[in-house]
């Protein structure tokens, strides 16, 4: 038997209308906290405001939860003084902190969430197979499109609960996607200025996730948590966990779903045209500057969201295409880890060429392997004998195989030592084995025979 | 000639107010120009005081430099909406200049906000005689449709409060049971699509909106947010629809281009009403431009330059249309002056990496990324993707 902290932080009518009309009532399905209570040492917490205690404690829906569960509704961890964000931060602190006090795994269920029938006996199942973290990815639906249909589909029964599948569930969701979720299609026309994960359509049959940041929806941290600042999502599991085979992947909405949702918004200045190249650029760079090693580590797992039996091959078939396109994505990544490390060590010239072929020569169309490589550079001396309009020349998109059969030449796969370099090419290493993650830089000061 | 009304405007005893003292002094004394220019002075002091713009609009107007005056009031208008009098200043310059359909509706949302001062209705069924229409003039005196004053004072005070404690939950009830019992004041519906914004519900800021502008038709700020929100459901709506025809076909479709037809007219009459606001050139500029008017929208673009020279953002849109359109070298003029104006535009080193690489020059060009790469994306153009 687990011992079990169901968490929600909400406040305000927005959330608390959401939280009533979707998040409640969906939990209070037979397999999610009957069933899951029964087998389980179970408490809820619901950090709020005061303003908002009155509100919850006369709810039919809460006292229905109380036939279950104790419930706790606490008050004091609300700051209104900071900003949104650091307020729901701050009480899933106090949450986690109680939590690790008392022993008990936490498990959030977020006020804007839909929770597919079975999703916590699902959690403890795994959490009873020893696993510390459940990440899976959650779905934004547009509110004013779904909530009409979600009602239509799945009605209340007379305690309240909504039970929900999830493969209905997922065809309502995919049919009233977010317009975040949508331009974060690989092939759409536009892409989100935040594109932390990727979906990849799987005709009739649903999507292929690959997500950087993925919610952590069970958690039973094996350390302190004080050191966590961010959102739920980025960071919490890389202080909380030490031993990465404790993190549970989910495989796909098979297992269990949660949908959220939200107004259609304001944000249409966020969202820009893109081609196909400035697509893997923008995913890189938003990679290079703001995920953490656990990201990078999560986004090489394809998650299904199917609202059929999936068809093996097709779904196969997807999920190899997105991990080529993720393979090119985290390669790009590294080259532009790459380059601050050449600005860093005087290759200005080299990391301006390479940030040229980048943008403008598609070189990540041919640079795709995603283990690890030896790069050399040029300093700005080796290019004292080559003029700028040559190197110009060079990098016209008309000359662009050529460039390539040279670029390539500085690129090595597998980490070569400097000495080793040295010896190969016959050239002198200016700054030598600069590790640039688990890739390794050389600065030479000649340019490659050719 | 509008009448100088500088006197009424002083009531305390802040700097700003002794600083008005010396202007009233001069327009008393018939110094209209040094008036004129020690008012053009405050505005520089107090750009977000809405009585100094009024009082230069007044002092322009009496000097018969209308499109100064014209700036004076229509600058005071944005930043107090809600102030028939400034309306009532703004008709009787537009109707010194023949501008009568401006200076009608000027005088109709004066009205829409002070339904009761039977002055201003007077003025305006006047003005409605004047210009031959009777049957609204007699609309206009109709003594059945003067609201119960202390009913409409009472509500305002505690639709305010709402809105200045941010409590729009709260805002948002009042205001519907409001709407329900048959109230028509456009300054509610106004406030309640600032609420609705709060709660990202685009549609019905949209509902609010179309409601404030036929009632203040004169208020080029409505006509403006309700344009942008035109566009921005049309921008989130097509972003939806694309990519799941990949997956299944959706079967609603939404008239878009009427919406987005709308969206352009409501630009254009927020300009006729307010020419002097930056925003309005940009973001019909960007219509212009998504919808592939490029004419146009480089029109609207070099106005908004013109209005704010220092603005790294109106240079910035400049050159990438610059861009789009292949006129490489007055792009490249334009996003030289972007990246003097803030050197930490990662968009402006994106564009100029680019047009660097269409001269030619790709080591540059090359450089220009890194610097783009340096700094973290700040400025948001809207989707190109209305076509």
């Amino acid at each position: 038997m687990g011992k079990f902290h169901l968490v929600t932080a909400v406040w305000g009518k927005r959330f608390l209308d959401r939280y009533m009309a979707t998040t409640l009532p969906t939990i209070l399905s037979k397999n999610n906290i009957p069933e899951f209570s029964q087998a389980n040492d179970v408490e809820y917490f619901i950090y709020t405001t005061l303003q908002e205690q009155e509100y919850l404690v006369t709810s039919s829906l809460i006292m229905e939860l109380k036939k279950y569960i104790p419930l706790h509704i606490v008050t004091n961890h609300y700051h209104p003084e900071k900003a949104k964000y650091d307020r729901v931060t701050s009480m899933y602190l106090a949450a986690l902190k109680n939590s690790i006090e008392q022993k008990a795994a936490t498990i959030f269920l977020p006020p804007d969430g839909i929770w597919s029938d079975g999703t916590l006996v699902r959690i403890s199942e795994l959490a009873a197979e020893g696993y510390r973290a459940v990440l899976s990815d959650g779905l934004r639906v547009v509110k004013e499109d779904f909530m009409p249909l979600f009602e239509g589909e799945f009605p209340r029964s007379d305690s309240g609960s909504i039970s929900v599948s999830t493969r209905k569930l997922m065809k309502l969701a995919i049919s009233c996607l977010h317009p975040y979720e949508a331009s974060i299609m690989w092939s759409a026309p536009v892409m989100h200025d935040v594109p932390f994960r990727l979906h990849w359509p799987v005709k009739g049959e649903g999507m292929v996730t690959r997500g950087f940041t993925i919610l952590p929806i069970f958690i039973h941290p094996e350390t302190e948590v004080d050191g966590w600042v961010g959102a739920l999502d980025h960071g919490l599991v890389e202080v909380a966990i030490n031993d990465p085979t404790k993190i549970y992947y989910c495989y796909g909405t098979d297992e269990f779903a949660v949908v959220s949702i939200d107004e259609l918004g304001f944000s249409a200045a966020n969202y820009k045209a893109t081609s196909k190249n400035q697509r893997i650029l923008k995913i890189a760079r938003w990679a290079y500057r703001n995920a953490t090693p656990q990201n990078l580590e999560a986004v090489k797992r394809p998650f299904r969201r199917n609202f059929v039996e999936p068809t093996e091959t097709r779904w196969n078939r997807v999920e190899r295409i997105s991990q080529k396109n993720i393979d090119t994505v985290l390669s790009c990544r590294k080259l532009l880890v790459i380059s601050d490390a050449m600005v860093d060590h005087g290759a200005n010239k080299a990391a301006a060429v390479l940030a040229y072929a980048l943008n403008n020569l598609g070189i990540t169309r041919w640079h795709k392997e995603p283990f690890p490589q030896t790069i050399i550079a040029p300093s700005d001396t080796a290019f004292r004998n080559i003029s700028e309009s040559n190197l110009d020349d060079l990098l016209r998109p008309s000359e662009r195989k050529r460039f390539l059969r040279q670029f390539f030449r500085y690129v090595i796969v597998g980490i070569r030592s400097a000495d080793e370099i040295s010896k190969d090419f016959g050239v002198t290493v200016e700054v030598g084995d600069i590790d640039v993650e688990d890739w390794r830089l050389h600065i030479i000061d000649s340019v490659l025979n050719y | 000639m509008v009448k100088g009304r500088v006197v009424c405007v002083i009531d305390s005893n802040t700097e700003l107010d002794r600083a008005f003292d010396v202007v009233v002094t001069e327009v008393e004394q018939g110094q209209l120009e040094n008036a004129f220019n020690s008012v053009n002075n405050l505005c520089l002091l107090y750009p977000q005081s809405d009585r100094v713009w009024q009082v230069y609009g007044v002092i322009a107007s009496k000097l018969e430099r209308f499109e100064e005056g014209r700036r004076g009031f229509c600058r005071a208008v944005s930043l107090a909406p809600f102030s028939a009098q400034l309306y009532l200043d703004l008709s009787q310059m537009y109707e010194n200049q023949d501008k009568l359909e401006l200076a009608r509706a000027c005088l109709k949302t004066a009205i829409s906000l002070e339904p009761s001062k039977q002055e201003n209705r007077q003025r305006y069924a006047q003005f409605l005689i004047k210009n031959k229409d009777f049957d609204e003039a007699k609309s206009v005196l109709d003594f059945s449709q003067y609201p119960n004053d202390k009913f409409r004072d009472d509500y305002w005070k505690r639709i305010n409060d709402f809105k200045y404690n941010k409590n729009f939950a709260e805002l948002l009830s009042l205001g519907q049971e409001l709407l329900l019992k048959g109230v028509r004041d456009p300054r509610l519906n106004y406030l309640m699509a600032v609420a609705f914004q709060n709660f990202n519900g685009i549609e019905e800021v949209i509902t609010q909106l179309r409601e404030v502008v036929v009632g203040m038709p004169a208020f080029a700020g409505a006509h403006k947010g309700l344009a942008d929100y035109l566009k921005q459901s049309v921008i989130l709506q097509k972003i939806v629809k694309l990519p799941l025809s990949e997956i299944f076909e959706r079967s609603e479709t939404k008239d878009f281009l009427t919406q987005l037809g709308e969206a352009e007219s409501h630009y254009r009459i927020s300009l006729e009403y307010d020419p002097y606001e930056f925003d309005t050139y940009v973001y019909y500029g960007n219509l212009m431009r998504q919808l592939g008017k490029f004419k146009k929208a480089l029109k609207l673009y070099q106005s908004a330059v013109a209005i704010q020279p220092d603005n790294a953002n109106a240079h910035y849109n400049l050159a990438s249309l610059y861009l789009e359109l292949n006129q490489n070298d007055p792009a490249l003029n334009e996003i030289n002056v972007t990246i003097e104006l803030d050197t930490s535009f990662s968009e402006a080193h994106f564009v100029r990496a680019h047009l660097l690489s269409l001269l030619g020059k790709n080591l540059d060009a090359g450089t220009c990324f890194l610097s783009s790469m340096k700094f973290q994306p700040k400025f948001s153009t809207e989707a190109y993707f209305l076509n």
